[in-house]
């Protein structure tokens, strides 16, 4: 048991360190083109910032809306940008998964002695989800009080939802074993995502709710960790943390079963 | 142990058919027509460790779905493969730390950013201890002369260039077998050379088992000791440089210079010698070494004339590669 707890912890160790090595090396890719980095990461903090905006005076003009008001917004926002932002800036690769597969990519991965998936997600960032990832915690220390709790929490929520976004990122992207190439598919389902994870969730009822946390998990990257950050619920934590790992571990188990059909391919890139 | 143990290896792929025109267009949205497509039939060979092996072979004849089985990519439909002993689709990531691959068509470098900061992340990748990852990056800038260059950004450097650090890249974890894909494509003669020397060394001082393909004639005179030739997803030939040379090479080229002119027209009459250039002085024949030999032809223009200076020209590797091909297809028509 000790040795299969040390052989677990090295492993663990070792990805962290390969997953911190290609951050550092992406972050580097990007800075070669400063403005171009730095621009698209202080416009996005500017563009979540207008969103926020944007809902501030709607809630000023209607009201709350089923006891949802610009507090919860600001809330789901962090959440939403914050999983959103990891996601892209660590495994920015997650949103070109499908495509990867559709190509024949995987194969420059499976040359190499790393899980392929990770290495694959890993090997590239999106410069605008830096702005994303910053945004959460300037948004939540402008308007929520921070205590070891409420930090806690945002670090918490962020992570987990983060996990569910590249969880669906994985799923979609297996698609392509089934389907080739579907890029329109997946756009419109990571779109309904972005949608549902953004927007108030006390409108959404009945069938939709269900498709929201079920089908289409947004309300848990974003609806429970909000909800947690407003009032902290055991059960509700819980569940969200059992949620989260089955619905990643579900998602591999999609993957692993598409990739018993991938062909490869013969392509010509040029790696960012 | 044999580096490369192929039995039996075989592997078809579905292939999309479709009709001419628009009503079969339509059609297979609905109804998918898919027909089998043999891309390697049954092969089997064997690689010694430092062997240095050209597979070669025309488009489409099997060699890449060859190398993706052998390096763990595709899973074969049947056939059994070890690779420095391994099973390479069931024991991938062992393999990975003993093969290195280069594809000339699929840069490894990191375009934005000095070839450098690739080879620390590879250095991460295999798991390299960092004093052992120093010394031997220190032995392969050395060896491939990249001193001036290994600190600016890839997309500046020239191919050749670009290519010497591909070949540190996949060398850094120090494999046993080097898998080459196409390596020298798009090279110019100064970086064919010295990539093909540098391939040489390797093999000469790690015993780096050498994998190449190419469809460039001289990585095949320059770096192979071997070479396997596989048409339609089957092995055609394999052998020595040498032995293809003799069983494919249907002609050689004579230069003839003379001092006394004549009209060799009328008194070269030798079966299997084609003359391709009388001028007074300079005479140039062509013969089918299946027919007569050029001792044969030699001495019999000797015997007549005074000859200043003589040229043997072998047949030209790209000739002999698609004189193979062409008699492969004809017997598969």
């Amino acid at each position: 048991m000790d040795k299969v707890l040390k052989k677990l912890i090295s492993m663990v160790v070792k990805n962290l360190d390969f997953i911190w090595a290609y951050l550092k090396y992406n972050l580097a890719s990007a800075m070669e083109f400063r403005f171009n980095f730095l621009s698209q990461a202080i416009f996005m903090i500017l563009n979540d910032g207008l969103f926020l905006l944007i809902w501030y005076f709607f809630f000023q003009y209607f009201g709350d809306l089923n006891g949802f008001g610009f507090r919860e917004m600001i809330a789901l926002w962090i959440f939403g940008a914050g999983g959103f932002g990891l996601v892209n800036a660590v495994f920015g690769n997650a949103a070109n998964l499908g495509t990867i597969i559709s190509n024949g990519e995987l194969d420059f991965y499976f040359s190499f002695p790393k899980n392929h998936l990770l290495h694959a997600l890993v090997s590239r960032t999106d410069l605008s989800a830096w702005g994303d990832m910053l945004f959460a915690p300037i948004a939540f220390f402008l308007f929520f009080p921070a205590n070891l709790l409420s930090i806690f929490l945002l670090f918490f929520g962020i992570l987990s939802g983060a996990m569910i976004l590249l969880a669906f990122y994985i799923l979609i992207g297996s698609l392509s074993f089934w389907l080739g190439r579907n890029e329109v598919l997946q756009s419109s389902l990571f779109h309904a995502f972005l949608a549902f994870s953004t927007n108030p969730s006390s409108v959404f009822q009945g069938v939709v709710k269900f498709i929201i946390f079920f089908v289409i998990p947004a309300g848990f990257a974003t609806f429970w960790p909000a909800d947690l950050l407003k009032e902290f619920v055991l059960s509700k934590f819980l569940y969200l943390i059992l949620f989260t790992i089955i619905f990643f571990l579900f998602s591999l188990l999609v993957y692993y079963r598409g990739l018993k059909r991938y062909s490869s391919g013969n392509l010509i890139n040029v790696r960012g | 142990m044999q580096a490369v143990e192929v039995k039996n290896l075989s592997k078809k792929f579905e292939k999309k058919t479709k009709a001419l025109g628009l009503k079969a267009s339509f059609r297979s949205v609905f109804r998918k027509q898919l027909a089998d497509f043999i891309a390697v039939d049954q092969i089997s060979f064997q690689v010694a460790k430092g062997e240095k092996v050209a597979f070669i072979g025309p488009n489409g004849a099997g060699k890449s779905t060859t190398i993706k089985m052998l390096t763990g990519i595709l899973h074969p439909d049947s056939g059994e493969v070890k690779v420095t002993g391994l099973t390479p689709w069931k024991e991938r990531k062992q393999l990975a730390f003993q093969i290195g691959t280069v594809f000339g068509q699929k840069p490894q470098l990191w375009y934005h950013l000095p070839a450098m900061d690739t080879f620390y992340l590879f250095g991460k990748i295999y798991e390299i201890e960092a004093k052992k990852f120093k010394k031997r990056l220190d032995f392969l800038i050395d060896k491939f002369q990249v001193q001036d260059f290994v600190y600016q950004p890839v997309r500046k450097l020239s191919l050749g260039q670009r290519m010497r650090c591909e070949m540190i890249a996949s060398l850094i974890h120090q494999p046993k077998i080097l898998f080459l894909d196409e390596p020298t494509i798009g090279l110019d003669v100064v970086a064919k050379q010295q990539l093909r020397e540098v391939l040489n060394t390797m093999n000469k001082e790690e015993g780096t088992t050498i994998f190449i393909t190419s469809h460039d004639a001289g990585d095949l005179e320059k770096i192979a000791d071997r070479v396997i030739v596989i048409d339609l997803g089957k092995i055609i030939f394999d052998g020595t440089v040498k032995a293809l040379k003799e069983k494919y090479a249907a002609y050689k080229i004579i230069d003839l210079k003379i001092i006394n002119g004549g009209n060799v027209k009328s008194k070269i009459k030798i079966p299997g010698v084609r003359i391709l250039k009388a001028e007074n002085y300079n005479w140039q024949f062509e013969l089918d070494v299946k027919k007569t030999s050029v001792k044969a032809v030699l001495d019999q223009l000797l015997n007549i004339y005074q000859v200043e200076d003589i040229g043997i020209f072998e047949t030209p590797m790209e000739e002999i590669i698609s004189n193979i091909y062409a008699q492969n297809s004809l017997k598969n028509k």
